[in-house]
């Protein structure tokens, strides 16, 4: 059926396109296509938009050793299928330039400026040609995802500067902010252009946290790889190691046991529990509603002691391994999951009750930070974010992995894209994951917990994606021998970080704290 | 007020615990210091193999663990259940690095 929808896409493309297709082929889900580095604009551009298609992943690999070329790929996810396109470019032999999507495909902008960064390839055309990732006193001519940048290389510091956008006239001022915060949060720099107390401009400038991930995974056999996948983003150890054993496991066709899904599914949905109520409460302390904060915090507390009485590790670590899981729940654990459960759900409508009910608080969350559902599209904005603006997405449902598409689950959906609709629509989906883990606990199979998986094909290619706390996020491994050639990692922050310079728009100075954490976004993830 | 009782503020009472006044025991599943029993390890330096970030080294004397370097993964514990198990032991702070070296005699 999905191979019969694919395989329409290739046929209904018109002549003049259908004619750039070197090559086309299905595996799996994903319809590969071969192209031409002119055609891929082009090519991209009619998937993107006759399939409503999202942008999952844009990126490079460096196959100068075996094809004297770079090359580009565009992971693309139509609309109302579970399968993908992915666009593979070659670029001419010793050629570093490429002519820039973004023009035509607006969420590819980061994507571009990484590429650029990371490999020196030149996107032609590029709005915004500023560097991303690398920062302002590293030198030019140096791109760590080469693969003549030996891992250890560390490359002298240069002076240089970079040029924020400038919005002059009377009465405007610039408030810089960070990237050292007070409190303890990581790093990111923020630069406000306020007209009195409306922002008028919002630039955030990140990268402080770049620790060389992709690259450090390029050189780390598979399986120490789940250890580096739980260690991108601190509180989504479990969506990226589940991702990344997913991707290792669809490289080596292996079949994971039903029951290590069911646990993987239990072990992402505590995860979300934690992370939402974390987020809930901090939209509390944010509003100076210290008494919802205390008793948010206190719960979530509770819901991080679960994790530590399951699995050892109070941030799930250690919890996945290529080829399944590796503890197994007992019945014991059972019990004493869905008794903390149902204490739990009490405790949390108590708190909803609470926030809700708050007139001090809903003053302050409703129309704040206001993100409109076309700004969400056009900038594939995902996760809660994009679902609170109206964004109909949601990877368990659209690309179900683990045990989701065995599991009931609403995907909630807000209309209003405010602070208070985030904040409502994290209360519904923490409701849900409760209702998942009771569900996965009941249809939970015994059985084995972890099968074997060797023998990766070097050059092969998988990806998987996950819906973490925070949105989708995409892991995609080129096997190379014993280790990834090529792992390109996609936290959902990277996506919806452009999202807070627009939602900011407007607000006053001191909302912008509330419409922060209302996003919540990871700068590690992002940074990778 | 109200809605402080209907939170049950009241019947909550104390949260907090004591610590460090009285001590705070962790789960039973909780992976704190790898525990090396000296007389059950044979020197096979498979835990070393599979420490993820070489924690564990083989000396003369036993068996060395950086607590500097470990990650509590459980990954030597899992290679070697005979010897190596994950403890509860969490307070493993230290002054200075050389302090964060623990060494498990042999025999």
């Amino acid at each position: 059926m999905t191979v019969e929808k694919l395989r329409r896409i290739v046929e209904e493309l018109p002549p003049e396109l259908y004619s750039k297709v070197r090559a086309a082929k299905v595996r799996g889900n994903d319809l590969r296509l071969l192209t031409g580095i002119d055609d891929l604009a082009s090519l991209a551009k009619h998937i993107h938009g006759a399939h409503q298609a999202s942008l999952v992943t844009m990126h490079a690999t460096d196959d100068r050793a075996a094809e004297d070329c770079f090359k580009l790929y565009v992971v693309l996810s139509p609309r109302g299928i579970d399968a993908y396109v992915t666009i593979i470019a070659p670029l001419e032999p010793r050629s570093q330039r490429f002519v820039s999507l973004t023009p035509q495909i607006n969420e590819a902008d980061w994507y571009e400026r990484e590429v650029q960064d990371m490999f020196g390839l030149e996107a032609v055309g590029h709005p915004d040609p500023r560097p991303l990732v690398l920062y302002d006193d590293w030198p030019q001519g140096e791109h760590p995802l080469r693969k003549d940048f030996p891992l250890d290389r560390r490359p002298p510091r240069v002076r240089s500067a970079y040029h924020f956008t400038k919005v002059e006239g009377e009465g405007v001022y610039e408030i810089p902010v960070g990237p050292v915060h007070a409190g303890v949060i990581e790093p990111g720099h923020f630069r406000f252009s306020v007209a009195g107390e409306p922002i008028i401009n919002l630039e955030v400038r990140l990268g402080y946290v770049h620790k060389g991930i992709e690259k450090i995974s390029e050189s780390t056999p598979y399986w120490r790889g789940t250890h580096l996948a739980e260690r991108i983003s601190g509180d989504n150890s479990v969506a990226h190691s589940t991702a990344y054993c997913q991707t290792v496991e669809a490289l080596a066709s292996a079949e994971v046991p039903e029951r290590a899904e069911y646990i993987r599914t239990v072990m992402l949905e505590l995860e979300r529990i934690y992370n939402l109520i974390g987020d809930i409460s901090g939209i509390a302390l944010d509003t100076a509603f210290s008494v919802g904060a205390a008793n948010g915090y206190l719960l979530r507390e509770k819901a991080l002691n679960l994790n530590e009485c399951l699995t050892g590790s109070r941030l799930l670590r250690s919890v996945n391994v290529i080829g399944g899981v590796r503890k197994d729940l007992s019945a014991n654990d059972r019990e004493k999951t869905l008794s903390a459960l149902v204490r739990l759900k009490l405790e949390f409508e108590d708190l909803v009750d609470l926030m809700i009910t708050s007139t001090s608080l809903l003053d302050r969350v409703e129309t704040t930070g206001r993100l409109s559902m076309e700004m969400a599209v056009r900038l594939n904005v995902v996760g809660p974010v994009a679902r609170a603006s109206g964004v109909d997405r949601d990877v368990r449902r659209d690309h179900p992995y683990a045990a989701y598409d065995r599991l009931n689950f609403l995907v909630p959906r807000g209309t209003a894209g405010d602070v208070n609709a985030r904040t409502r629509l994290k209360m519904d989906e923490v409701r849900e994951s409760f209702s998942l883990i009771d569900q996965a606990l009941d249809g939970m199979p015994a059985g084995p917990i972890r099968t074997v998986v060797d023998n990766i094909p070097a050059g092969e290619i998988a990806m998987s994606l996950v819906e973490s706390p925070r949105g989708e996020l995409v892991h995609w491994i080129l096997a190379g021998k014993e280790k990834p050639y090529r792992h390109k990692i996609r936290d959902a922050s990277f996506c919806n970080w452009l999202a807070m310079e627009e939602a900011v728009l407007g607000n006053i100075v001191p909302d912008f704290p509330l419409i922060n954490k209302s996003f919540n976004l990871s700068y590690s993830g992002n940074d990778l | 007020m109200f809605k402080f009782l209907k939170l049950g503020v009241l019947k909550r009472g104390v949260q907090t615990k004591p610590y460090p006044q009285e001590p705070v025991v962790p789960y039973d599943a909780f992976m704190g210091l790898p525990e090396v029993d000296g007389a059950a390890c044979d020197r096979c330096s498979h835990c070393v193999s599979v420490c993820p970030v070489q924690a564990i080294s083989l000396t003369e004397e036993g068996v060395e663990i950086s607590t500097a370097r470990c990650i509590f993964c459980g990954d030597c514990a899992e290679a070697c259940p005979k010897a190596i198990k994950m403890s509860r032991e969490f307070e493993l702070a230290a002054t200075s690095k050389e302090d964060l070296r623990v060494v498990y005699r042999h025999g």
